[in-house]
């Protein structure tokens, strides 16, 4: 089941403590968010990145908004930063004719994951990175949408256009690929 | 909201999703990392920064305090003229006064930009047996070791080096190449921009040594000596002009005496100075060392001074003092104290038999 994630709607004093309190108060939080959002590979690097820029632009925070929802702006931007990268970079192999690392290259926890699992987390990473986080967000971190909404800084109207289409995308890829004869039997 | 629940197709894709989408875990191991990670690129970050600080707090302190090896302070008195040095230069004023500026360059270069002097006032820089004087130019003088070079910018400047004297109208470069400064010498046509040059024949001293090895060991042994007598006559010419600058004439004059014996480049200098103290306490010496001035130095940059000095000691002689007009005149014809000597001349005037 789902962990429990920090309280999204958690205040913080601005000056109640400086960086290394709010790295040990909101570290978990945000390396759950991104790992969530990436999908479990680069978590650390990914974490590290937050971390440095929540370090430069602490002083710049001025409390209108709670400091986790301001974390997660910083991880959402990195984050889909990142996964557009990747898939940039995986669109070029492509083009190129390279052989693409297998997705247990680029996230070691994968490996020992069953076949299913792979062809999930391919299908999501087929997904556009707007579509993709409010799906993750809404789907398995629960979050409503509202709240997600709120940190994303989008209406609500949109958060559901958003998670309709990614549902419909990703069933029907996931549908697609489980309905081939490696990953047919691995979905039942 | 009920209708963001999704229709029955999509439910197995919506449990599969929250079934399997990884779920990293943080971890004390992870935490730690991270810190540190972030710390040590904070560190990196702030090294340039620290660097450039160190560099900046280092240049003030060489720009304030004068430090830079002594160099500015001493420079920095020396009026009418910019000196740019190699950072490597190490160089000595060896007199800074009304009469001139005399510097001594040990090594690296030293370029002067030197405005008109006055009358009688001399500007000298040596280098090792090389002395380069010079009215009103800019010019560089490199040492690198036992090599010496001499590039005139602007002006014109005498470079004495040894036995030979030349003259350089700017722009040029003596010698043309940093050759060292020894042993066998041949002449050379003039240069469009020379007066009058005598360049040492590098390659020709370099085959001749190879040849022999024991005339290079003689040349090397030769070397050292002259350039240790020449730092010790300058090291001895500056100790000298203390003690006569604190009225210790005495002293002054042992030093000066061993100094103009040596004729090394500071000799005649040092005769100059012994007759001007002399004329304080010791006129019938002063008449002498002048004498011996004008025996010595026929074209000594004191000369015109010396003719002077010699004209107030003996001016109770008339035979005397017209052969000193005589001589000046013929020499310094332009210069501002030339009048005065034609006055002598025709005071002294012998009337006709």
């Amino acid at each position: 089941m789902l962990l429990a994630i920090a309280d999204p709607k958690a205040s913080f004093a601005p000056g109640a403590c400086e960086f290394s309190c709010v790295y040990r108060e909101y570290f978990d939080y945000v390396f759950r968010i991104v790992g969530r959002l990436c999908g479990g590979s680069h978590v650390e690097d990914l974490t590290q990145e937050v971390f440095m820029v929540a370090y430069k632009r602490l002083p710049e925070f001025e409390n209108r908004a709670a400091l986790t929802t301001w974390l997660f702006r910083i991880a959402y931007r990195i984050v889909g930063a990142h996964v557009r990268g990747e898939r940039r970079r995986r669109k070029l192999s492509e083009l190129l004719g390279r052989k693409q690392d297998g997705i247990e290259a680029q996230n070691p926890m994968l490996v020992e994951h069953s076949q299913v699992r792979k062809v999930l987390i391919e299908s999501v990473n087929q997904l556009p990175w707007k579509k993709r986080s409010v799906l993750i967000l809404h789907d398995v971190e629960e979050w409503s949408a509202q709240e997600i909404a709120g940190h994303i800084g989008i209406s609500v109207n949109t958060v559901y256009s958003r998670l309709r289409g990614a549902r419909a995308q990703l069933a029907k890829r996931f549908t697609s690929l489980c309905s081939s004869p490696e990953g047919d039997e691995n979905v039942r | 909201m009920s209708d963001n629940r999704p229709s029955e197709p999509l439910e197995q894709t919506r449990k599969a999703l929250v079934k399997y989408w990884p779920n990293p875990l943080p971890s004390a191991s992870a935490r730690a990392k991270i810190l540190q990670r972030i710390e040590a690129k904070e560190r990196r970050r702030a090294w340039p920064w620290l660097l450039v600080a160190a560099a900046c707090v280092a240049l003030l302190f060489f720009f304030v305090t004068g430090e830079r090896n002594g160099r500015r302070d001493s420079l920095a008195s020396i009026e009418n003229a910019e000196f740019v040095s190699s950072d490597d230069a190490v160089f000595e004023v060896l007199q800074n006064d009304s009469e001139g500026v005399r510097i001594a360059l040990k090594h690296g270069r030293l370029r002067s930009k030197v405005q008109p002097l006055r009358e009688g006032q001399f500007f000298i820089v040596t280098a090792g047996d090389v002395e380069v004087s010079v009215v009103g130019t800019d010019f560089e003088l490199r040492m690198e070791g036992q090599r010496v070079q001499v590039e005139a910018f602007a002006g014109r400047v005498r470079v004495h080096a040894l036995q030979e004297e030349v003259v350089l109208r700017a722009p040029s470069v003596w010698p043309k190449a940093l050759v060292p400064r020894a042993g066998q010498r041949s002449e050379s046509t003039v240069d469009a921009g020379q007066e009058q040059i005598k360049r040492v024949d590098a390659g020709n001293v370099e085959a001749k040594a190879k040849e022999s090895g024991s005339t290079t060991k003689k040349l090397r042994v030769g070397k050292e000596k002259k350039r240790a007598t020449a730092n010790e006559s300058s090291s001895n010419f500056k100790r000298a002009k203390d003690f006569e600058g604190r009225g210790e004439y005495a002293q002054a004059l042992v030093l000066y005496r061993e100094i103009a014996d040596s004729r090394g480049t500071l000799a005649q200098d040092s005769l100059y100075a012994m007759g001007r103290i002399f004329l304080r306490s010791d006129l019938p010496k002063a008449r002498a060392t002048f004498a011996e001035y004008t025996q010595l130095y026929p074209n000594g940059r004191y000369l015109a001074a010396v003719y002077v000095h010699l004209a107030d000691l003996w001016s109770e002689n008339p035979r005397k003092l017209r052969v000193f007009a005589q001589e000046f005149l013929a020499k310094y014809p332009k210069d501002a104290r030339a009048p005065r000597f034609e006055t002598i001349l025709e005071k002294t005037e012998q009337p006709s038999p």
